[in-house]
């Protein structure tokens, strides 16, 4: 970019380079309100006329006689100009209050250079009607008397004080707004920076491209490309951490497959049933460890009946002897990620049957579809529920049964692959009701 | 679902676990396990020993072969990944060379291995670990496949069913409604539809059903089979309808009573 070459490198020097900008702009805009408040009333043309007038009027002065000169200056008058001649004036020279004057005194001096040097005085005094100035003006000739001269009107009638003093807080916010928004560009690289941190882990981590997406100051620029290695530190732990799990999992599926034929094999039957279950609690624990790592994995958006999924996880679990039934829709087609749904509903489903003796299911159609899963169990305090996502957290239960303390932590993150959400409340039941809702992706719901 | 483990603890032995009555009479079934744990092998070929099988172990694909050239094979149990070589690859030769029911091993979760399997012509699957009961189940159910049928056992499976509209492919274990979704079945439900798309406008009595079912379900009951046939229903959007696809017949049993094409 090139406003990134012009620019100063360093944060500070860009601090002070908005600073300067803003106190320029300010400056700038004073200057002008001034002028504006004085504003000159003639044309170039006009200029021209008066100092060849007043030219004129010195030359035919010298040459009449003292009493005939007001009556000659008099007739000399053109538009917008009267003359005059007195012996001596009270006219003085305020050129130095006002900068009109001055840049007045200079015209005449470049258009009639015969008055160079001469003792010119210019004076402002106001017109007789609307507030406009008149340009009153006296100069000297060889015997020491004053040629005179009125100019109407000169300058413009000058605003309202209220008037000034709202421009100029108009001009000081929008030297402010201007330098605010310097100021915004001149941190939304932190900002992205701060965007990025936030997908770190959360399954949208832009892999070690933060110091090529972030731009900026030399400072936050350094600060992004030890951000970009921290978070590749990070994220290749966090990997090393997920292989490893899994790996252990993976590799404790072969003895307890041996483990689970010898038993069936054993002729007793009561350590045999007995064996068998603590099998089953492995088995499930090692599954959720494994599906609370490969959660994030990828999976394509499919046309699929989210009623029949409800059922099919209702009935799997009314099977295996949990009081449950489902209440909703027979049909309900949308496009979604099946697993992550399965993964979702089939938790919360698991762990209601754990701890209630009665659940129910629900489904309402609508957009978001909300699936309810409600219980008679204990439930959950209302300051405990932020705590029951926390992986590996078991808020009442002993470790073993198959609970792993990963149910819910599983069904959140599940649910985020379909940006559903899970909300945990207190269920008409008696127990806890854990809501799923599933955001429609397209309007496409039917019956 | 996630946690669909083996929630029944093993059964005491009975009848169901063995051999079907057909086939009580003929020599029985010779069965291979191509598995490179040698415990999980053992264990395996003792259990199908057990149930009255004829069972013999393979570490891998080179005593897989040998044992195909000495004698006849039945069924072959293929763990899809072996140590030294790759289970998919094993599985695509031996269906270069035969027909042979083969019933994949892959490890719970790998969804991706399973219908690459299925893919290359394995008959079923089952997921690792398993229990007696599931392995017996499916064991069974290939075998009854390739023998009931009246056409020589080498012909594979249908692929495709088409019903009212409705697409069912077995292996994969997937229903399309008309309308292209979706459809999850229980395990249960899968074995009740594929019985009845087998054999469409017959009556099957509420026996043969609830046999079938047994191979899945834990507790089977006659009440369970009204239950499941119920459960199919709702999903077929069949509850309610005037003429339903799957027509109870009183005192007897059930009926699929649509036309079923194949392809």
């Amino acid at each position: 970019m090139i406003l990134q070459r012009v620019l100063p490198r360093g944060m500070v020097a860009r601090l002070a380079l908005v600073l300067v900008a803003a106190l320029a702009i300010e400056f700038a805009g004073n200057l002008f309100l001034d002028e504006w408040r004085e504003r000159g009333l003639l044309t170039d043309q006009r200029t021209h006329r008066i100092a060849e007038q007043l030219a004129n009027a010195d030359q035919v002065a010298a040459q009449v006689d003292r009493q005939r000169r007001p009556s000659v200056m008099a007739d000399m008058a053109i538009e917008g100009m009267t003359l005059n001649w007195v012996p001596g004036t009270v006219i003085t020279d305020s050129r130095t209050a006002h900068p009109q004057l001055v840049r007045m005194h200079d015209q005449l001096l470049t258009l009639a250079p015969t008055l160079v040097g001469r003792d010119l005085r210019l004076s402002l005094i106001p017109s007789d009607d609307r507030g406009e100035r008149d340009l009153l003006g006296a100069l000297r000739i060889a015997d020491g008397s004053f040629v005179t001269f009125r100019v109407r009107p000169f300058l413009g009638s000058p605003p309202s004080p209220a008037m000034t003093r709202l421009l100029h807080l108009l001009l000081i916010a929008a030297v402010l707004g201007a330098a605010l928004l310097m100021m915004r560009a001149l941190v939304s690289p932190l900002r992205k920076l701060a965007e990025l941190a936030d997908a770190t882990g959360r399954g949208a981590a832009p892999d070690g491209a933060v110091d090529e997406t972030v731009d900026g100051p030399w400072e936050v620029r350094r600060v992004a490309t030890a951000f970009a290695e921290m978070q590749a530190r990070l994220l290749q732990a966090s990997e090393e951490h997920t292989k490893a799990l899994i790996a252990v999992s993976h590799d404790l599926r072969t003895p307890i497959q041996r483990l689970r034929l010898r038993t069936a094999l054993l002729k007793d039957d009561e350590p045999r049933e007995a064996m068998s279950a603590d099998l089953a609690d492995m088995e499930k624990f090692i599954a959720s460890v494994v599906g609370f790592m490969q959660c994030g994995a990828e999976e394509e958006d499919r046309l699929i009946d989210v009623a029949a999924i409800v059922m099919t996880i209702v009935d799997n679990a009314a099977d295996t002897g949990a009081e449950i039934r489902y209440e909703g829709p027979d049909e309900l087609l949308i496009r979604l990620k099946p697993l992550a749904l399965k993964r979702a509903l089939g938790n919360l489903v698991d762990n209601a049957c754990r701890h209630a003796s009665h659940v129910r299911v629900t489904m309402r159609r609508g957009n978001p579809i909300v699936l309810s899963v409600d219980d008679d169990g204990p439930g959950i305090p209302a300051d405990q529920r932020d705590e029951a996502f926390v992986p590996y957290r078991r808020l009442n239960a002993q470790p073993g049964n198959g609970n792993s303390g990963l149910g819910l932590a599983i069904a959140r993150k599940a649910a985020a692959q379909f940006n559903g959400s899970i909300l945990l409340e207190q269920s008409e039941m008696g127990g806890l009701a854990a809501q799923i809702t599933i955001p429609v992706p397209r309007p496409k719901v039917r019956a | 679902m996630l946690q669909n483990g083996e929630n029944n603890p093993a059964r005491p032995s009975d009848a169901a676990d063995g051999p079907t009555g057909s086939v009580r009479n003929s020599p029985p079934h010779h069965i291979v396990v191509v598995e490179d744990d040698a415990g999980v092998r053992t264990l395996l070929v003792r259990l199908l020993r057990e149930c009255g099988y004829e069972a013999t172990g393979a570490e891998g694909g080179a005593r897989l072969e040998e044992t195909m050239r000495v004698r006849t094979v039945d069924l072959i149990l293929l763990d899809i990944m072996l140590a030294d070589e790759n289970g998919l690859d094993l599985c695509r030769t031996i269906r270069q060379q035969s027909l042979v029911p083969i019933i994949m091993i892959s490890a719970r979760g790998q969804e991706r291995d399973r219908v690459a399997g299925l893919d290359l012509g394995a008959d079923d699957y089952i997921a690792k670990p398993f229990g007696r009961s599931e392995v017996l189940a499916r064991v069974r159910a290939v075998l009854r496949r390739a023998g009931a049928s009246h056409v020589p056992p080498q012909v594979p499976e249908l692929d495709q069913f088409n019903f009212c509209g409705w697409r069912y492919r077995p292996r994969y274990h997937e229903l399309l409604s008309p309308s292209g979704a979706e459809v999850e079945l229980t395990a249960a439900e899968h074995d009740l539809l594929l019985t009845l798309l087998r054999h469409p406008q017959r009556i099957i009595g509420r026996e043969r059903l609830l046999e079938l079912s047994r191979a899945r379900q834990a507790q089977s009951t006659d009440r369970s089979i009204d239950v499941l046939i119920s459960r199919l229903r709702r999903k077929l959007g069949d509850g309610h309808s005037i003429r339903p696809m799957i027509r109870t017949v009183r005192g007897v049993g059930y009926m699929l009573a649509v036309d079923v094409s194949h392809g």
